[in-house]
Parts: C-alpha cells; structure tokens; sequence
C-alpha cells in the first residue's frame, strides 16, 4: 500500500508540473493578461450598422485558405455576429472582413465586388456594389 | 443563484430517492457529487427540451427547487443521509492532503485561465459557446443555429452543455463568467465522482488515489479551461459508470446510471456510442432486468436525442459525406487500420496531454483481474465497457471520409479523455480490490 501510494503521488506530480510549465512559462499568462481583448470586441461596432433583416453575411480575409489564422478569423467573427450565419464565402449582400493590415482592405472589397461601408483597425464591413 | 439551486436540488431529490440510506461516508459523498452532477445534466436536457420546443426556459429553475424540495422532503433525504452507527474510516493522510493541494493548484491555474480567456478556446467559440449565444440572442431562431452553412460549428451536436450555458448567460449576462463557471462545476464533479466512487467501493486512499490520477492528466485542465465539451461528457460517463457498478441489481441506482447514459448521448455525437457500450456491458455482465431499468432510465434522454435529430439537426458532416464505396475503400485499407492504431497507442502516451498518470493507468487498466467475487462484477462491467468503446473509437476512426493522419492528432485525446473517468474506476479497483 505504501508504494502504491508513491507511485501514485509521482504519476500525479508529472502531470501538473506539465501545467504549471504550460501555464506559467509556455502561455506567459501575466504578460499575456494586459495584451488580452475578447475575442469579439473586434467586431463589436459592427452589429448596428447591419439592417436588422439581415441573417447572413459573408466573410472575406487575406490570411491563406485553410490556415489556422483563416479559420481562427472566421470563427472570431461567427461568435461576435451570432446569431448571423457568417459564411465563407461571398454570396452575400453584406460582407465583414478581417485583414493582417487595414490599407489592405480596400484591395479585398475591390477583388471580390464590394465597397466599404465602415472600418475599424483591420476589422471591415462592406456592401455590395 | 436559482439557477444553480434549481440543477443542483433536482439531482440530489433523484439520488435522495433512488438509494436507501448510505453505508459510508464515501457512499454518501459519492451520492452528493453524482446527484451535483446528474442535476446539472438534467437542467441542461430540460432546457434544452423547452428551447426545442418554442418554450421559455427561465421557468425551468423555479420547478426544479419546488420539484427537488418537494421529493427530498417526501422521502426524508433517505439516500443522502448516513445509516446510524456508520463510523468514520482511517483515510491516508498523506493522500488525502496530496488529492486537497493537487485540487488546489489545478483550480488556481484553471480561475486563472478562465479569467485570461473567458470565452474558452476554439473549440469553445467555433462550436458550444457560438450555439449557447445563438440559444440565448435569439431562442426562436434555431433555423440560424443548426444552420448547415457553417459545418464547422457541427449543428448536428445536440444541446445540453450549450442550453446550460445559453441559461447562465440569461442570468449573468454574456460577459460575465457564466461559461467558464459551467466548465469548472463539470471538471469539478469529474474528480469528485471519480474519486468519491472509488472510496465508496475501494476506502479512501483508493479514492484519494483515483482523484490523484484524474488530477494529474494535464488534458484536464486543457480541455476544461478551455471549455471543451469533452469533460462534461467524461463526467457523466463515469457518473453512469459508477451507478451502474454500485448498483448492485438496485433498479433505482441503475436507472439513475441509464439517467446519466442518456445525458452522455445529449452532450455529444459519441456519448449515444458510449452509453450504448455501457448498455451493454451491463446487459451481458448483470441479468436483463438491469439492461431494462438502465433503458427505462435513459429513455427520456434518448426521445429527446431523436426529436432533436430527426427533426431539427441537419445531417452529420461525416455520415453526409460517405458512400458505400468510399466507405468499403476505407475499412478494407491495411495501412489506414495500421496508421489507425499506432495513432491511437502515440496519442494514449502523450505526455503533454497524459502526464505519467494515463500511460499508468493504461496498463492498470489492462491488467488481467484476479479480484475477490464481490468486486469482480464490478470490475468486469467497466472492462467490457470500455473495450466497447476503444473498439468503437477504433472503427469511428477507420470509418471516418478524412486523412486519418491529419484527424487522429487533432481529436484523439479528446475522444480518449472523454473515457478517463472510467478508466480511471478500473485502473483503482484492479490495483486496491482485494485479490482473489
């Protein structure tokens, strides 16, 4: 019984001094903690300026298809925009879009047929031309 | 707070009237932490319930404290109460201050996580807090919800942690830490009704053993903080585990383990896969009256999956996107079967989600049984239970329309921790059972 005991503690010590590194020193999180914003506060301006018959909206960046920044982007904006179906694609009259630098914004709605109708750091809402 | 009250109450009335009175004080405490546990999963299936049928939810509470008062007062609060003349048990202090500092730590870390991200990680946002805000922005709006347009939100899912959570931002409010509190009631009740089961059955240091190990997977915390859903199912699987294994033949513990096996199915896709395996472990390992009551249990659970599925989910993305040839080109591929389980055995031996303690209780778990006969049906039940389920998860994976290798890496440890509860109930009584 008294081994079974110390096995158990050391099984039990490896697996949270693997959380205390991740937390601690691999997350940073005291730094972390000043830099953090919610991760819809982006997108907060955006819901007044959509009619309030709109249910869907399209989603544009310039992050590559299929990366983990494209979809972390899409699912920022989903959370922020619900209960708006925000597709990937741009079948729809409005548009939000997120770009890695605003000035590039102008260039997305110009490719795929919108116009901006309001920005805010690299966050947009367009409308189709 | 009624909110609270409300899911709490309503499981400690079931637990209060399916038992006769404790044995033990572990027996007591385990029954305390299930009924916590079964509570919450009740008021997330009832609201989930209202919300699928156009019915305000707030209401919900209220019956809920009158119903739970009601029933624990009707039968005297039997099931929780201790039978007279139950003496205290020696407990190994060592361990059980061990269990109190490693709960402790893990809790600081996980305030501290939720208070850094508060919507909880991808997961959390792309899947089960998106639903719960679509719940809550617009309750009569589940076209929006379950849209297919956005199949990464997986709206075939059914809805019990995202209705609990669409409740508590009704009472809190949408920035508040509603979602987060959620997570670390579940990841809570995961450890105590691990622990607490193998008290009752094992004595304490097996307990304090059982909580250890559940303590010392890091993917509890990972997984928890970040408000997956996967920890709330592995606390109601092992929840259902560790009724049915308490039983003893008793319909009322039993059906109450059926209760939780429903609850599993309405958390997510593969709950209904392991509640079927505990389903029948029980069915081959007890007499058929005990399969009965355990169905009887899950039934209303079980309705409500199939109205939900029939007729308000769109289709699964995996099932919508298999053929029959596509399938059989699958399941007759040596190599997929081989990348399928040399995948499965590297994500088991993770450390970074395991720890020491998964690999170890792996092999405890696997152990031949050499048990005295009074814990070997115990321990028998869990065994093919989860054999069930790994040979499940195995056929999921070879099955499964995308490139293994690219979704073994990604899921696996979430889909094997959903079955550490249990593992963990196993891996104790093979290691403290009295042997044969």
């Amino acid at each position: 019984m008294r081994a079974a005991r110390w096995v158990v503690l050391v099984l039990c010590a490896a697996g949270l001094l693997r959380d205390i590194s991740l937390h601690l020193w691999k997350e940073h999180p005291l730094r972390a903690s000043s830099e953090r914003v919610r991760p819809d506060t982006r997108y907060r301006w955006v819901p007044p300026l959509l009619p309030a018959e709109v249910e869907k909206v399209s989603f544009l960046t310039d992050s590559e298809p299929g990366s983990e920044r494209t979809a972390g982007r899409l699912y920022d904006a989903r959370y922020a925009l619900c209960p708006r179906i925000v597709a990937a694609n741009d079948t729809w009259r409005f548009a939000v879009a997120e770009a890695g630098k605003p000035s590039a914004l102008e260039s997305i709605a110009r490719a795929r047929g919108y116009s901006l109708v309001a920005s805010h750091g690299a966050v947009a809402l367009f409308e189709r031309r | 707070m009624i909110f609270a009250i409300g899911a709490i109450l309503g499981g400690l009335a079931l637990c209060a009237a399916a038992f006769p009175r404790a044995g033990s004080r572990a027996e007591q405490l385990f029954r305390f932490a299930a009924g916590a546990l079964l509570g919450l999963g009740i008021s997330g299936a009832l609201s989930m319930a209202l919300r699928l049928a156009g019915l305000p939810a707030p209401w919900k509470d209220r019956a809920l404290v009158v119903a739970g008062a009601a029933v624990l007062v009707a039968v005297r609060g039997r099931g929780l109460r201790l039978e007279a003349g139950v003496v205290r048990a020696c407990s190994d202090r060592i361990l059980a201050a061990a269990a109190a500092a490693a709960a402790l730590l893990v809790f600081a870390l996980f305030v501290e996580h939720t208070v850094r991200y508060p919507d909880g990680g991808w997961d959390a946002r792309a899947i089960w807090n998106l639903h719960a805000r679509a719940l809550h922005r617009a309750p009569l709006r589940l076209d929006l919800a379950f849209s297919p347009e956005m199949p990464e939100a997986h709206p075939d899912y059914p809805l019990l942690v995202p209705a609990l959570v669409a409740d508590a931002f009704g009472v809190a409010g949408e920035d508040s830490y509603a979602s987060g509190s959620i997570a670390l009631a579940f990841a809570a009740l995961l450890v105590a009704v691990v622990g607490t089961s193998a008290a009752a059955s094992l004595g304490p240091a097996a307990g304090c053993a059982a909580a250890l190990l559940v303590l010392g997977f890091p993917a509890l915390l990972q997984l928890g903080a970040t408000q997956c859903a996967d920890v709330p199912l592995a606390a109601l699987l092992a929840a259902a585990c560790a009724l049915a294994v308490h039983s003893g033949g008793r319909r009322g513990s039993l059906l109450l383990a059926g209760l939780a096996a429903s609850l599993c199915a309405l958390t997510k896709n593969e709950g209904l896969v392991w509640a079927a395996a505990l389903w029948i472990a029980v069915s081959t390992a007890m007499r058929g009256r005990a399969a009965l009551a355990m169905l009887l249990g899950g039934l209303p659970g079980f309705v409500l999956l199939l109205v939900f599925k029939l007729r308000f989910a769109p289709p699964n993305a995996f099932a919508a996107h298999t053929t029959v040839a596509g399938l059989w080109a699958r399941v007759s591929d040596f190599h997929r079967f081989a990348a399928v389980a040399s995948g499965l055995v590297a994500q088991s031996w993770n450390f970074a989600s395991w720890g020491l303690a998964g690999p170890a209780v792996a092999v405890a778990a696997a152990w031949p049984l050499r048990l005295s006969s009074g814990r070997f049906e115990a321990a028998r039940i869990l065994r093919r239970a989860l054999v069930l389920c790994t040979a499940s998860l195995f056929a999921i994976y070879v099955a499964a329309p995308p490139d293994v290798d690219a979704l073994l890496p990604v899921s696996a440890d979430r889909l094997l921790f959903q079955l550490s509860g249990a593992a963990v109930l196993l891996a104790t009584t093979s290691c403290f059972a009295p042997r044969r």
